[in-house]
């Protein structure tokens, strides 16, 4: 075997292995890296009841009930099987909405309701102009174009 | 097979002459490129139906994430065709690539941060993975640069920090699925589905022209900075001081101070508008700037400051190296001739 073969083949097996254990390492952290709570799991009272934690779900539409001059905000999260009510108190992320995939990090209380300490939007990957939206909308598409 | 072309890659005369050719080219497709790219992403292409006109970052944020990871594959594979093949110029390649990444990881960083705070309504989510992941490939940058200078025998650095760029590899698959394999803040792949880009051609148009005009920036980035290193690397070599007097230097003079100083004044000039930006103080010119791309202003023309000042801290920090390196060669070349004389 020649120096250079035996470079090559080292080399490679050094980034085969730490490939290995970066794939072993993130699949350990795949459930606790954002201590995430999928919403069964919290209507099931599968929660850790001394920490924060996030919810993530779609924002149910006619749900969100504001307090006139005040900046508090009470909404329902769902994963349409699935809700939780949720209560806010501070200013929501422009791409909140009904129907918006979001998410809330803070604590369950006694009454099983939700208290965020923050509310993040998540955004899609799709875009479009907003003529284009209204059209398919009308047409009763969901937003989802297609070339 | 014939291995010619791939030996006359690793011959530093070679490659010297064949990035001085194609420098002009890319240097003037890539400004032109991006010209239009942001022209068209500013003032032509549609608002966005949910984010409105705040999505026009895009235009500075993805060429920038695509240069910072493309930018790490090239670091990654010239060291390790460096280490295998013993090829010095691999190392070249690296060393003066990973400045140029490392400043595009910054950029890509900071104009998502700044999309961020009105779309997501944070600046940055600890222990997301796409965000994590990004900032591991920043590390992964600092640390072949840091590692390269700070060992004394050259060649020793350029293997200690090769290795460690192979090994880093490993990061980037796990950038591109961290949002696949993970809960992530961040939205999945745009560009790349398995039924085409998810964007209509009014706005894809532009972002590929953008696209283009920063790689090509970014090739003619790296043909200089590629110069600069092989003058540095190979001052003692006979083919460089052959060719000493075709290196276009202006002055005798270093431009580090100017440089730094240019650096310094757009960074304040930045500072003080961002400040304004995001503050709501009333100043004529800011509040109107503030108020465009419906209300996204201050974010938006951020995001693109920033990437000005990227670009131009990129092209004299190029320029300065070349001329740094250039300078130290003509000394050894004089002295070298004194001695034969």
């Amino acid at each position: 075997m020649t120096p250079r073969r035996q470079r090559l083949i080292g080399l490679s097996l050094v980034v085969v292995g730490v490939a290995v254990a970066a794939a072993v390492g993130a699949g350990a952290f795949r459930d606790s890296m954002m201590f995430y709570v999928e919403l069964p799991d919290v209507v099931a009272g599968n929660f850790p009841a001394e920490s924060d934690f996030r919810i993530g779900g779609l924002v149910t539409a006619g749900s969100v009930q504001r307090e006139t001059g005040k900046l508090d905000v009470r909404f329902t999260l769902n994963d349409l099987e699935h809700s939780v009510d949720v209560v806010y108190a501070g200013i929501l992320p422009d791409l909140f909405r009904e129907g918006q995939g979001i998410i809330a990090h803070g604590r369950l209380n006694d009454d099983g309701v939700f208290e965020a300490h923050t509310v993040l939007a998540k955004h899609d990957e799709n875009y479009m102009p907003p003529e284009v939206a209204d059209a398919l909308a009308k047409q009763g598409y969901k937003a989802e174009p297609k070339q | 097979m014939n291995w010619t072309w791939f030996h006359k890659l690793g011959s530093p005369p070679t490659v010297f002459a064949f990035c001085g050719a194609l420098k002009p080219w890319l240097l003037t497709l890539g400004l032109i490129g991006i010209g239009i790219g942001i022209w068209q992403g500013l003032f032509v292409a549609p608002a966005d139906y949910q984010q409105s006109d705040a999505y026009r970052i895009i235009f500075v944020h993805v060429p920038a994430a695509y240069i910072a990871q493309m930018c790490y594959m090239l670091v990654g594979i010239a060291s390790f065709v460096a280490l295998v093949w013993r090829m010095k110029v691999g190392h070249a390649v690296a060393a003066a690539a990973a400045p140029i990444g490392a400043s595009f990881t910054v950029l890509a960083l900071a104009t998502g941060s700044i999309w961020g705070r009105p779309m997501w309504g944070t600046w940055w989510e600890w222990g997301d993975p796409r965000l994590t992941s990004v900032l591991i490939l920043l590390f992964l940058y600092v640390g072949y640069m840091v590692l390269r200078a700070s060992v004394n025998d050259p060649l020793k650095g350029d293997r200690a920090a090769a290795l460690l760029a192979v090994v880093g590899l490993v990061n980037l698959p796990i950038i591109r699925y961290s949002v696949v394999w993970w809960s992530s803040l961040h939205q999945g792949a745009t560009l790349i589905t398995e039924d085409g880009p998810r964007m209509p051609p009014a706005m894809l148009t532009p972002l590929l022209i953008s696209l283009a005009g920063f790689t090509l920036l970014f090739g003619y980035l790296l043909a200089s900075r590629l110069r600069g290193e092989l003058v540095a690397r190979e001052k003692k070599a006979r083919w460089l001081r052959d060719r000493l007097g075709n290196v276009t230097s202006n002055s005798g003079s270093s431009q580090t101070v100017e440089t730094l100083f240019i650096v310094v004044a757009l960074t304040i000039l930045g500072g003080y508008v961002g400040v304004a930006f995001l503050y709501p103080q009333d100043w004529p010119v800011l509040s109107a700037i503030r108020d465009s791309m419906s209300g996204y202003g201050a974010f938006v023309w951020l995001s693109y400051y920033l990437g000005f000042v990227i670009v131009v801290w990129n092209m004299l920090n190029a320029a300065n190296r070349v001329e740094q390196a250039t300078q130290s060669a003509r000394r050894y070349a004089i002295r070298h001739e004194e001695v034969m004389a």
